[in-house]
């Protein structure tokens, strides 16, 4: 067991609506080792997304407390925030939206090693560009290209490229392939491996894709509506998924192979709203195993003798 | 490695074409911004070298030669107190580029500065800015213009202030909106996870992108200011005579659309032509920022 | 369906883009037909041609698309409009929710479609609804019809447009990416839809997507695009199996899947060309690793490999 470089505890995040309080996380606990690549994979609107950017503290987190390094940051301020940002990267969705379109890939790349003041001498800058740019399989005549004059792939190679730019530990990879071709973005997942295995990262990976989880997570997250339903080393959860959640959604991912086909649907009707969350477990009103139980009692979140942790009463 | 690096990056730093010169490059591309951009010009070099286009001045009267139909010495004919219309004209531009330079910038800046302030600190410095705008949008610009004439008298200032007193709004507005898209953006989340600081994320995220629609907004507002301020000289509430402004000359004409149709026409085309020329470049501009549309 | 030679331009600021140059392709009563490519690649255009539903600026240049003995290209737009789109070829989108009118009823919206395709009297129409909802599996169809769209999610929405295609009984339904806004629970339930439709009924889909794991679930035969033109037909077992164009195979390579690795994966580098200048001759030629030199001069044309099978490469 490697150490602990971030943890969050009972984290939660409401935002107000006209219907009522949106749950969007409510009540997450995790803990990601250093060196480890951790998977998160939910459906859109689960509230992935809105956790890791409270975990980043782009968001204000509602309840709970968040660990970095063995230090409390729940309470640090935006300035604080601001010198612990060197050590946490992100890779957003939408290469396209994420690169600011009046700012050439120079001045993209830079910008982070400016703020942190990790130029490593005067005029040394552009080298250090250069070297990240190559390190991303992209030529130097890139510097001076605006967004809107690359590739998708390239874009994503850039986003990546301003993430590792500070050389942090840790990454948050916000779906960094799902708007890319088929084609690049193996590109895109080697060139990430690849750092990771260099510079010793750490990643967090949220998907709505299982397979794209399966190939770069080793250890993996299940969330339904707001909570963490099972977590585990990935072999585990893929050989044998204990939460009906998981079992559901993993049965219901279709396979590039012409011998495998979707036989039984497991996962009926749809998810319930995030505002008005079902009693109880909240996944009880499409689990096939639910019973009286389920419908008032809150499952607990616990370990198991093979070190996975889910939340059922089935277990 | 490192020789040739410096050597290949300072190749790209020559190549390297500045925002400014594609934005003029894709200017240039449409046909009508360009004949726009002629038109204004046309007017600047009017407003600057009357005096040298015509021998006369515009106060000068001639009480033998009234209403006269045009001819060799009197290109345009003369108005009813027997000045030469042209001159007249030619000196008009001169007010109607002041007065619309003169709106433009109040109500550009005052627009410009609370539309940044209400988009950007939401809350409630937004509530308060746009109820303001909200108020103000209800007032009829022209009654408001002659209660103004009414207090502080008639003037060209009075007329800028009643103008830009309302037409801030449209820019407050405008940027607001403009800053709530861009401060939704993802560059402006991934800046803020970099590091960057709140004023770093304003100058070099989002006022870049708000800049061009400011601009775009400025040349639109342009000839709508122009239409505003001839409107009031020509209801007798703006600029004031002898001082020869279009709107007026138009108003003044008007008694002799019988006799001397050619006063208030020409006063009318000059009116069109400037508006015309500014919301051609308006156009042309709006493409011009546009840094997807490719570069040639 | 055969579609022989199509080739579409579209008119844009920049220039003449060529969308479609010489895409051949043949469906089969019956069969599901995947048309697969990456962005661009003029999969969506293809689809948009047959249904005579393209944009202004476009413009067929060349081509024939021959359904049941008559050439659709042909056919006037009030022609299209009255014998085929609807009764004959109906289409699905990428979003359902924009398909539907949001003020009607799914039963009125039903009904208005039965009413224009299909002559049957008044009083057997709600048996007709009824029974198209309930083929789709949508649940409790009798309420459910008195529903507005906004009533419904995303995925009950894409039944509802299966739905009312079927109560049209048309004889080829084109689908465009009907899955990619949806969720990976939703899109298995879909995924059973349709396959139970095919097992049940004599239907002939023409499958548009990206996502070859979708392909595998539903198709039977396969075409694969890159930039503009067809590569390869063959069947979906071949396309696992036995891929012949080196694209087709590096696509193939590229896809996520349960047991692969990320070693395993292969990369295909480059990116897809513009449209608008493409490459000369082969269009994937820059991006091979098995270039000839006649690659770069000469287009290469579909060649049969075996029945059904044919590929355009200079290599096979």
């Amino acid at each position: 067991m490697g150490s602990t470089l971030l943890e969050v505890r009972n984290l939660k995040k409401h935002f107000p609506s006209t219907a009522g309080w949106v749950k969007a996380v409510d009540g997450i606990d995790l803990k990601i080792e250093k060196g480890k690549s951790f998977g998160l994979v939910g459906e859109s609107g689960c509230g992935k997304s809105t956790l890791i950017r409270v975990m980043l503290k782009l968001l204000e987190p509602t309840a709970g407390q968040i660990f970095f390094d063995g230090q409390e940051i729940t309470g640090y301020s935006f300035k604080e925030m601001r010198a612990l940002r060197k050590e946490m990267g992100m890779v957003f969705e939408d290469p396209h939206l994420a690169l600011n379109p009046r700012m050439t890939v120079f001045d993209i790349i830079s910008r982070p090693l400016k703020i942190h003041g990790l130029a490593r001498k005067k005029g040394d800058l552009t080298v250090q560009v250069v070297e990240l740019l190559q390190s991303m399989g992209l030529q130097t005549e890139h510097m001076i290209r605006f967004p809107h004059e690359l590739s998708g792939g390239q874009k994503q190679r850039i986003g990546v490229a301003r993430a590792l730019a500070v050389e942090p530990q840790l990454i948050f990879l916000d779906e960094p392939t799902s708007a890319l071709d088929v084609s690049v973005q193996t590109k895109i997942l080697k060139l990430l491996e690849k750092a990771r295995q260099e510079r010793d990262l750490t990643f967090f990976f949220i998907s709505h894709d299982i397979n794209l989880i399966r190939v770069v997570a080793d250890i993996m997250g299940v969330m339904y509506l707001g909570k963490i339903v099972e977590i585990g080393p990935k072999e585990l959860l893929l050989d044998d998924p204990h939460h009906p959640y998981t079992r559901g959604l993993f049965s219901a991912v279709p396979e590039p192979d012409p011998d495998h086909s979707i036989t039984e649907i497991q996962l009926t009707g749809e998810v319930p709203s995030p505002v008005n969350p079902p009693p109880g477990c909240n996944f009880n009103p499409r689990c096939p195993h639910a019973d009286d139980r389920c419908r008032v009692e809150e499952p607990e979140f616990r370990e198991l003798a093979d070190g996975r942790r889910v939340a059922c009463h089935l277990y | 490695m490192n020789q040739e690096l410096k050597q290949e990056i300072a190749e790209l730093k020559q190549q390297k074409t500045s925002q400014m010169y594609l934005t003029w490059v894709r200017f240039k591309r449409n046909r009508l911004s360009v004949i726009g951009l002629s038109f204004v010009l046309v007017v600047i070099f009017i407003a600057i070298f009357a005096p040298v286009l015509t021998p006369y001045h515009p106060y000068e009267t001639d009480p033998f030669n009234r209403l006269a139909s045009p001819s060799r010495e009197n290109p345009l004919g003369t108005d009813e107190l027997g000045r030469d219309l042209l001159t007249r004209l030619l000196y008009g531009s001169r007010i109607a580029l002041q007065v619309g330079i003169l709106i433009v910038l109040f109500e550009g800046f005052i627009g410009i500065s609370f539309g940044l302030l209400a988009g950007y600190f939401g809350g409630w410095v937004d509530e308060i800015i746009m109820r303001l705008v909200d108020i103000l949008r209800s007032f009829p610009v022209i009654i408001l213009a002659m209660a103004i004439a009414g207090i502080m008298g008639q003037g060209l200032f009075n007329v800028v202030l009643a103008i830009g007193l309302v037409g801030w709004t449209t820019y407050a507005r405008m940027v607001r909106g403009k800053i709530l898209s861009i401060k939704e953006a993802d560059y402006v989340e991934a800046a803020y996870a970099a590091g960057e600081s709140t004023v770093s994320v304003i100058l070099r995220y989002i006022l870049p992108n708000v800049l061009p629609t400011a601009i775009i907004m400025v040349c639109i507002m342009m000839p709508t200011a122009l239409i505003a301020s001839a409107t009031l000289s020509f209801l007798g509430v703006g600029v004031q005579p002898p001082l020869p402004c279009w709107g007026s000359i138009a108003a003044a004409g008007r008694d002799y659309i019988i006799r001397a149709p050619w006063i208030s026409t020409t006063a009318g085309f000059f009116i069109m032509f400037t508006v015309l020329g500014f919301n051609f470049i308006g156009d042309g501009l709006r493409d011009a920022f546009d840094p997807t549309s490719k570069r040639n | 369906m055969r579609i022989e030679d199509l080739q579409v331009a579209f008119s844009t600021e920049e220039g003449p883009v060529e969308a479609l140059d010489g895409v051949e392709l043949t469906i089969h009563q019956g069969t599901f037909h995947g048309l697969i490519g990456e962005t661009g690649c003029g999969k969506s255009v293809t689809g948009q041609t047959i249904m005579g539903l393209l944009d202004n600026n476009a413009r067929i240049k060349k081509g024939r698309i021959m359904y049941r003995e008559q050439d659709l290209l042909k056919l006037s737009s009030r022609q299209m409009e009255r014998q085929i789109r609807g009764n004959e070829i109906a289409m699905i989108f990428q979003d359902p929710g924009s398909s539907l009118n949001p003020l009607f009823t799914i039963k009125n919206q039903i009904e208005e479609a039965i009413k224009m395709y299909r002559p049957v009297p008044r009083e057997r129409r709600e048996g007709l609804i009824l029974e198209a909802l309930q083929q789709v599996k949508l649940p409790d169809a009798r309420n459910l019809m008195h529903r507005y769209p906004h009533q419904l999610s995303g995925g009950m929405k894409q039944r509802v447009m299966i739905a009312m295609m079927l109560a049209c009984n048309p004889r080829l339904l084109i689908a465009d990416e009907p899955t990619t806004a949806l969720d990976v629970s939703i899109q298995a339930q879909f995924i059973k839809v349709l396959k139970d439709l095919k097992d049940n009924l004599d239907l002939t889909i023409l499958y548009i997507t990206h996502d070859l794991a979708v392909i595998s679930e539903l198709c039977d035969y396969v075409s694969v695009m890159y930039a503009g033109r067809i590569v390869e037909n063959l069947s979906m077992y071949d396309l696992f199996r036995d891929p012949c164009h080196p694209y087709t195979e590096k696509l193939v390579n590229s896809v996520l899947g349960v047991s692969t690795r990320l070693d395993q994966l292969e990369e295909i580098p480059g990116s897809v060309p513009r449209l608008i200048n493409p490459p000369p001759g082969c269009r994937f030629h820059p991006r091979c690793s098995e270039v000839l030199p006649v690659c770069s001069q000469e287009v290469p044309l579909l060649k049969e490999v075996k029945g059904l099978h044919s590929v355009a490469c200079h290599r096979r």
